[in-house]
């Protein structure tokens, strides 16, 4: 069961996911007949608040659900690069970087993760490693390193 | 389309004069406020519920029915019954031996309650709001609908071969809104049932509003019930008005200052804007309240509160009076012209008895 149900964001708003996991409630029909059991979230509808909460800037929020998405499903490079974004934004650039790496070994030519990659490295005062991941980066898009 | 007066029955001091109204001041006040809107044409009364100081409808459905006794048409309703203390099959009850009493003149709104002491009152646990909210529901759902009920939950005693007494009049469960300022989970749960939803819109501003709305009309539709057009929505508001805009507002300002939910932050001046209250002319709250359908779309139930924050109960009927005699009367008109063919009013007994009658033909 989502344990944020109440939740409500430091300004009196609501909590993003809640607009998702409202129209999971009654995926099992009607409740009264559930025998009290509690809803098992499914993992879409879990990969589905982990965005909507990425979407309305709760990063660290996001990367948390993320985290645990991807540790129960490190194949797909959707949630991992989410991930890595999320921890981007909140600043926890270790944490990016080493997602950011994995997503790579995994998918070699996958020419966002490298700016991404780039970028972090920057961020984190390392320019020369960085101009590395940039440069490649710009190859595989056939753009400038730059843009 | 249905307009009428709600009252969360609470006991303020007037800030005027320094005067609290004594408990029996203020059921007694409820009462003629009822009557009072029956009076000049008002269609529904609602109670909210309380179990605390410094209100007094702790026991709503005996308020109703004393105002049962004394009008012939006015709808009795409730803004709103908590669905999560209170156990289901006490509302079942209450409410369906209300409908016998009140020849069907009778429906609710199922709230979670804004009050955090009560759920330990009642064995309850806060953080289960919205699970109670949906459990207690679909049990009460089913006590009204089935002669006979097996239950087993996470939150009540189990139920072996139970019977909710009365049955509802002529088998016709009271039509339930679904009240909520903030939750989408309740904005779900009554386009789950195909149910209405009560946006109790005053003290939030539009936008969340209509986001709540809207995901409520959409799910509705999305489960069938029929087009987001047709979703069955009410909104509150909150009035002061006088024939001169001036001495509405000079007389409302410490009224509103005063107020816990609205003082102390914006000026009343922005409060106005970016909320249904309205302080002013008759003409000002038509205005307001048409303007709500172009944000929200065709509803079918406006509510007002006029007796909230201390305002006194000669002030607090005079509101009625122009609501009654200046306001709704336009309102109608207009709500009227404008509304497109489909879209249906609010159930009633009567319509609701009609539809299953029609269904149970050969």
């Amino acid at each position: 069961m989502n344990e944020d149900f109440n939740d409500y964001l430091p300004n009196g708003e609501i909590a993003p996911d809640r607009w998702v996991s409202a129209t999971h409630l009654f995926d099992q029909g009607d409740p009264g007949s559930a025998a009290g059991a509690p809803r098992e979230e499914s993992d879409f509808e879990r990969w589905e608040r982990a965005q909507a909460r990425f979407e309305a800037k709760d990063f660290i929020g996001a990367a948390r659900l993320l985290a645990a998405i991807v540790a129960a499903s490190p194949q797909p490079s959707a949630p991992r690069l989410l991930l890595a974004r999320a921890y981007y934004h909140s600043a926890q650039l270790r944490s990016a970087e080493e997602q950011l790496r994995e997503l790579i070994d995994r998918n070699p030519v996958e020419h966002y993760a490298h700016l991404l990659l780039g970028r972090t490295l920057e961020r984190q005062g390392r320019q020369e490693e960085a101009a590395r991941w940039l440069r490649m980066a710009a190859a595989f898009s056939g753009g400038n390193a730059a843009a | 389309m249905q307009f009428g007066i709600f009252t969360v029955g609470d006991v303020t001091a007037d800030p005027t004069t320094g005067r609290t109204p004594t408990e029996h001041e203020r059921i007694k006040a409820m009462t003629e406020i009822a009557v009072k809107a029956e009076e000049v044409g008002l269609d529904v009364f609602a109670t909210g519920e309380h179990h605390n100081p410094p209100f007094v409808p702790s026991s709503p459905t005996t308020i109703l029915a004393w105002i049962a006794a004394r009008t012939e048409r006015i709808v009795l309703s409730t803004s709103t019954t908590l669905i999560t203390t209170n156990d289901p099959v006490k509302i079942a009850e209450d409410f369906a031996t209300l409908q016998h009493l009140a020849d069907g003149r009778v429906d609710l709104m199922m709230g979670r309650g804004n009050t955090g002491p009560v759920y330990p009152w009642f064995g309850k646990d806060i953080r289960d709001g919205i699970d109670l909210a949906v459990e207690n529901y679909a049990l009460l759902h089913r006590l009204w609908r089935e002669d006979v009920v097996d239950w087993e939950g996470r939150f009540r005693t189990p139920l072996q071969g139970f019977t909710a007494t009365p049955r509802p009049l002529d088998g016709v469960p009271p039509f339930v809104w679904h009240g909520s300022i903030r939750s989408p989970e309740i904005a779900e749960q009554a386009a789950y049932y195909g149910d209405g939803f009560f946006h109790n819109n005053i003290f939030w501003p539009k936008e969340h509003t209509k986001k709540l709305i809207d995901l409520y009309r959409d799910r509705y539709e999305h489960y069938g019930h029929g087009t987001r057009e047709q979703a069955i929505v009410g909104l509150g508001g909150h009035v002061y008005m006088r024939h001169n805009s001036q001495d509405a507002i000079r007389e409302f300002r410490p009224f509103f200052d005063n107020s816990q939910q609205m003082g102390g932050g914006v000026s009343m001046e922005e409060y106005m804007e970016r909320t249904p209250l309205t302080v002013g002319t008759p003409e000002q709250v038509i205005e307001k309240t048409l303007a709500f359908r172009d944000h929200f779309g065709d509803y079918q139930r406006q509510l007002f509160n006029v007796d909230g924050g201390g305002v006194s109960h000669k002030a607090a009927l005079e509101q009625i009076d122009m609501l009654g005699e200046e306001v709704v009367p336009v309102l109608r008109k207009e709500f009227a012209k404008r509304r497109p063919a489909g879209v249906p009013d609010a159930p009633t007994h009567a319509s609701l008895l009609a539809q299953r009658l029609a269904a149970l033909q050969p």
